[in-house]
């Protein structure tokens, strides 16, 4: 009895091994794959994996051989952004010389943006021009609410992977980023192709037809006075320089605002260091000072981003 | 909470304490100490309280079964051990039982015009009490009736009572047999690595890749079926059948799997019970363990089948509703019971009247068993068992996971009695992907250990075959493992 346990397992621990060489061989290519980019972004994102979709669209976007000599260029933001940008439009503006991706987020705050340009967009998606959209004051209020916000955004499971952070988890959430990390299978284990669901045409345009129908929340004053986070204007300036010290060109645009400009001096300073080539300031920019542009309180309808993106478009120079 | 098995904790913490166990093989005392350090730790990790609860039943237990087994007289000895049913049953009842008493009263007292507002204890049902309380009534009742001596040594009973792999959920094990293991020397070499292995492979996979997936994808339904048609609801019925037979009988298989790696054998829970041609043949599969503590502890004492044809049908009755109101406090658990009860009672009344037919027309009998020409005929009428069968515990499920009768009753009239539209389309629901995917896997599996008489499937297959299957299936449980964020519990650690 005990010499055929043992005989069984002897060959049960050389079936273990082969399953073990069968998945090491598996997590090699997975890893060969993933070091020459052939591999998507993980849809391992938890309620955000309209990033990894973006993610994942505008790299099959920028590495489609038909646009391989385009000048590529991501807009990035929150939704105002997401929202503003029009991607079809800008490129015809350019006679199609550019390639162009809206990566606006919703929910997007400037800590996760900066975020994403430091990990995913300087890495992963490399395009040749970047436009960066932030909102005055609302990126940099002393906001509670938004920085809790930034907090959570930050702590989804393939936000910290790619921060290599897993500071303030409990130990199954440590385990669960520890085999997101160092198993390729476990990272990659869902492979959610969601651009099958999604019109090919689209690149990142969430497009409102309509115009502005009332909704006066009085905001402005309340936004003009609100305390400044100084932490947050840090991280954009530190965003500023690892762009540049990538060689990326390069433009900050301020959101427009549907009635007036909205002053907020604490930001001044942070805008005051980029030179004019760098930055375009929208907020209370006569053009787009319309309610008709608008289909809410401060997001652009269609109306709206065709001007927007003409006055993008005249600044810059392709 | 106790640590769950399909917690990253659980894993890291067993292989510690696999070697720390191994490492005292030499001195069994101290692995005996060692492995009730274990289960406490991992049975009260993150609320002690727990610790208290178990602590308390098992001094309490001991002492009577101690008492059980010094030379008193019988009328003394009865004595103890009705104080010992007693006490268990009213342990358990405080915990699990009072505030619903207490609601019942309440109503019945508003109903008579009297507005009583219910006493309700703020205490929550300790995990595995249900379980570890029959498992202790079942040792005071052996060492009663001599089949057992008492436990002298405290650790091996505490280690008896809280043995961590079927704390939460069983199997309900018969004490001689869980006992002299824990308490016989063991060796490293003697493990079964081979057999815990397969089990855990396959009950990580069913409760990963089926049961969880199931879980979420029916929950919406059983909060407001009347959003689902027909087509769907019918689906969803069957897969939580599916569900049920796979999370639970995954627990056992890990409860065994990790057991034998500790040198303990589990015994099996689940025969492919689904295969079962009739009610009674699957009672003998399904949770074989307490189906095995109610014949031994409450059936044979009430009578059995000695006191006539209708006491033994009551018999059964109260058997089956007792039993329902054990897997969990409300009127739908009594009604799963019940109706269970009237199947099988319907069914010995309907082998009876057959008994005596055959016994009327021996020679046709005869003739149809041992003539080949109806070998087709007795097969069909073997599936038609198997299928209504399966129809009747399948419907009996409904009150088993609807979280009260009136929703159970809507389920029933969405499911059975179609009105108007029949919701999806049967192929283009997506329920139905699941329901192929499970059906096949879970069928597959079923028929192959029915077939092979064991849980072990893959034994037989050669190692580098044997190694591909293995992949595949660690493939599998990596893909699904955690997806949903959160760690869902087996359906047996609720009661």
């Amino acid at each position: 009895m005990n010499k055929k346990r043992v005989t069984q397992n002897k060959t049960e621990i050389k079936a273990v091994l082969t399953a073990l060489m069968i998945l090491a061989c598996i997590e090699g290519v997975l890893w060969i794959l993933e070091t020459n980019n052939f591999l998507d972004e993980p849809y391992h994102w938890g309620n955000r994996n309209d990033i990894p979709f973006k993610i994942n669209q505008c790299k099959h976007l920028f590495s489609n051989p038909i646009h391989r000599d385009k000048i590529k260029v991501i807009a990035i933001g929150d939704s105002k952004s997401e929202r503003a940008f029009d991607p079809y439009t800008f490129d015809e503006y350019f006679n199609n010389k550019t390639i162009s991706y809206n990566f606006g987020i919703s929910g997007c705050s400037i800590r996760f943006q900066a975020f994403l340009i430091e990990y995913i967009i300087l890495t992963k998606l490399k395009p040749d021009f970047l436009i960066w959209v932030v909102d005055v004051p609302n990126d940099f209020k002393d906001h509670e609410n938004q920085i809790q916000q930034d907090i959570d955004n930050l702590n989804l499971p393939m936000a910290s992977v790619h921060r290599n952070d897993f500071t303030g988890l409990n130990f199954e959430e440590k385990f669960d980023l520890f085999l997101l990390n160092m198993l390729k299978i476990y990272q990659h284990r869902i492979y959610l192709d969601l651009k099958w669901f999604i019109d090919e045409y689209h690149r990142g345009l969430v497009i409102a037809y309509e115009q502005y129908e009332g909704d006066n929340e009085g905001l402005h004053d309340e936004n003009s006075t609100a305390r400044f986070h100084k932490e947050s204007g840090d991280i954009f300036l530190d965003t500023i320089e690892l762009i540049e010290n990538e060689d990326l060109d390069y433009l900050i645009v301020t959101n427009p605002h549907r009635d007036t400009r909205i002053l907020y001096p604490p930001t001044d300073y942070l805008f005051n260091q980029l030179s004019s080539k760098n930055f375009l300031d929208l907020n209370g920019n006569e053009e787009l000072v319309n309610n008709s542009l608008y289909y809410n309180s401060n997001h652009l309808n269609y109306y709206g981003a065709q001007i927007y993106k003409n006055l993008i478009g005249k600044k810059l120079d392709f | 909470m106790p640590i769950g098995f399909t917690s990253y904790l659980f894993i890291v913490v067993v292989l510690v304490s696999l070697v720390i166990y191994w490492s005292l093989s030499s001195k069994p005392k101290k692995q005996n100490i060692a492995l009730l350090c274990i289960c406490y730790f991992i049975y009260a990790y993150g609320a002690i309280w727990l610790l208290i609860v178990i602590f308390i039943s098992t001094v309490f237990n001991y002492i009577t079964g101690r008492l059980l087994g010094k030379e008193y007289d019988d009328k003394t000895k009865k004595l103890i051990l009705t104080i010992n049913i007693l006490g268990n049953v009213a342990y358990l009842g405080v915990f699990k039982y009072f505030n619903f008493f207490s609601e019942q009263i309440s109503n019945l007292l508003s109903f008579i015009g009297l507005n009583v507002q219910p006493f309700l204890l703020g205490i929550l049902l300790p995990i595995g009490i249900s379980f570890y309380t029959l498992q202790v009534i079942a040792y005071n009742i052996d060492v009663y009736r001599k089949d057992i001596p008492a436990t002298t040594n405290f650790i091996t009973f505490a280690v008896f009572v809280a043995y961590f792999p079927k704390l939460t959920a069983g199997p309900i094990d018969k004490s001689p047999i869980i006992i002299a293991q824990i308490e016989s020397e063991k060796s490293f070499k003697d493990i079964n690595f081979s057999g815990a292995w397969q089990l855990l492979l396959l009950g990580y996979f069913k409760k990963i890749v089926i049961a969880d997936i199931i879980t979420h994808q029916i929950a919406p339904f059983y909060e407001n079926p009347l959003d689902f048609g027909t087509t769907e609801a019918r689906i969803i019925i069957i897969l939580f059948t599916i569900q049920i037979l796979v999370d639970f009988s995954a627990y056992s298989d890990i409860a065994r799997g990790i057991s034998r790696l500790f040198g303990i054998e589990l015994m099996i829970n689940f025969n492919q019970p689904y295969l079962s041609t009739n009610v009674q043949e699957f009672w003998r599969r399904w949770h074989i363990s307490l189906s095995e503590w109610f014949r031994d502890y409450m059936y044979k004492p009430l009578g059995g089948n000695r006191k006539g044809f209708s006491r033994l049908l009551l018999n059964l009755m109260i058997i089956f509703v007792v039993s329902g109101f054990w897997h969990g406090v409300g009127l739908t658990f009594i009604i799963w019971g019940f109706l269970h009860g009237v199947f099988i009672v319907i069914y010995r009344i309907n082998t009876l009247a057959i008994d005596r037919w055959k016994g009327n027309h021996q020679e046709f009998v005869t003739k149809v068993n041992n003539n080949n020409k109806y070998k087709i005929p007795r097969k069909i009428y073997g599936l038609l068992g198997l299928f209504i069968t399966f129809q009747l515990v399948n419907f009996a499920w409904i009150f088993f996971r609807a979280p009260d009768v009136e929703t159970a009753l809507l389920i029933i009239e969405r499911a059975y009695f179609i009105k108007g539209d029949l919701g999806l389309n049967f192929w283009t629901s997506s329920f139905f992907g699941i329901l192929l995917f499970a059906c096949i896997i879970v069928l597959t599996v079923e028929i192959i250990q029915y077939k092979l008489d064991r849980h072990e499937i893959f034994t037989d297959l050669h190692w580098v075959i044997r190694g591909i299957c293995y992949a595949l299936l660690i493939i599998m449980i990596l893909t699904f493992f955690n997806i949903f964020l959160g760690y869902e519990p087996f359906i047996y650690e609720g009661f």
